[in-house]
């Protein structure tokens, strides 16, 4: 059996001492690290944001085009001519300030959307209007964040993914056969 | 008890903080297990460059996955295991040197001309083990794995472990020669037949082994 730990005392062995400090190299690491998870997610946000408008121009064509000057209210909701795909504006898109014009084109659009979900829909089951309160928050905490850095694609891409959840939410509780709020 | 060095405990504030990804916390984790995590990775790959390479590397994946740690154990014991699997991949990927006979290694080194009969040091001794050998003498030795806990990390059966901690003090005694006393090895023998697995394991470490029966065990 090997019931006797440690027969030859090779925990008296002096402990090796580390040849430098490895801190700045693992924290460089982490850096990056985190700067690429950063990018991926803000990329995956724009495919996951150009897929739901591509879908949300073949299902409801009266959406703003990117390239429309602003409408008044009673136009919105009026269906104008099918926009473009922000999805091809996007994923064509190289440069970051084309990044930054379909993020912002597609905020817009969402934001009509929204408007025009909201009057369909009338008031919310207070199980979704947790959920819309919550989401209507952080809007309005990346809102502020974008007031300090109008220009950051990050910020951007965060508001488009929480106005993508608030259009789903608003969806999700519209009967669209009877325009009736769902129990959620 | 074990003899590890990992046993530092870790604030929970500091752990917290860590976690949310505040840089001054992650720091200060990697101050105090430093040394213990470049210990244990020399002991096991007993190679100084790769031993910072794969300190290097647990601490970043460490780092990175806070998260996971789910505090139902101590946090040393939860990076060591970290830092254990990633010493072990990289003594698996690490090239493998040819054998050279401990005779040769004396017949190269005339300075050392009857070392042999004065018995080596224990660190010496040590480093001349096969690689998975010394492994598994330090886990279970040291740092107090049971052989179920080895051989998960080898990702083979516990009699694997068994055979390879008898085998190394074997070794160990042998290399060490008469003058070493061990506390009472004399009993140590595997508690089950190896399987077949590890027969083939057994085998590719055997006479025509890149691992050395001798000299020098090390990754570098």
């Amino acid at each position: 059996m090997n019931d006797i730990r440690d027969p030859f005392r090779l925990a008296s062995l002096p402990q090796p001492e580390p040849p430098g400090d490895a801190w700045p190299a693992v924290a460089a690491a982490l850096r990056q690290r985190q700067r690429r998870r950063r990018l991926y997610r803000a990329a995956a946000g724009m495919v996951l944001a150009a897929g739901l408008t591509a879908w949300l121009q073949t299902d409801f064509p009266g959406l703003p085009n990117p390239g429309d000057p602003p409408r008044s209210a009673a136009a919105d909701s009026a269906a104008a001519t099918p926009a473009e795909s922000t999805a091809q504006a996007t994923a064509s898109s190289a440069s970051p300030e084309r990044t930054l014009a379909a993020l912002m084109s597609l905020s817009q659009q969402l934001e009509a959307r929204l408007r025009r979900l909201r009057t369909d829909t009338g008031p919310m089951p207070s199980g979704a209007l947790v959920y819309q309160i919550e989401l209507e928050d952080l809007v309005a905490q990346v809102d502020d964040a974008l007031s300090r850095q109008p220009d950051s694609p990050t910020l951007w891409s965060q508001r488009v993914n929480l106005l993508l959840d608030l259009n789903q939410l608003y969806w999700q509780s519209l009967r669209p056969e009877t325009g009736q709020v769902a129990s959620l | 008890m074990s003899g590890s060095a990992f046993d530092i405990t870790l604030d929970d504030v500091t752990l917290a903080r860590a976690r949310r990804g505040d840089e001054a916390a992650r720091e200060r984790i990697f101050r105090l297990y430093h040394q213990p995590v470049y210990a244990i990775a020399y002991r096991v790959c007993q190679c100084p460059e790769l031993a910072q390479d794969v300190t290097q590397e647990a601490f970043i994946n460490a780092l990175e996955r806070l998260r996971q740690f789910r505090g139902d154990s101590p946090f040393w014991g939860w990076l060591r295991r970290v830092v254990v699997n990633h010493a072990i991949s990289a003594l698996r990927r690490a090239p493998k040197h040819d054998a050279i006979e401990l005779e040769e290694y004396h017949a190269a080194a005339p300075g050392d001309a009857g070392r042999v009969e004065l018995g080596l040091d224990l660190a010496d001794a040590l480093s001349r083990l096969d690689p998975e050998d010394r492994a598994v003498v330090w886990l279970y030795d040291v740092e107090g794995y049971n052989h179920a806990e080895i051989a998960g990390f080898f990702g083979l059966t516990a009699s694997f472990s068994k055979t390879r901690l008898s085998r190394a003090r074997a070794r160990l005694r042998e290399l060490m020669g008469p003058g070493m006393n061990p506390r009472d090895t004399s009993t140590d023998q595997p508690a089950s037949e190896p399987t077949e697995r590890d027969h083939d394991r057994e085998q590719a470490t055997s006479g025509k082994s890149p691992y050395p029966a001798g000299v020098p065990a090390g990754g570098c």
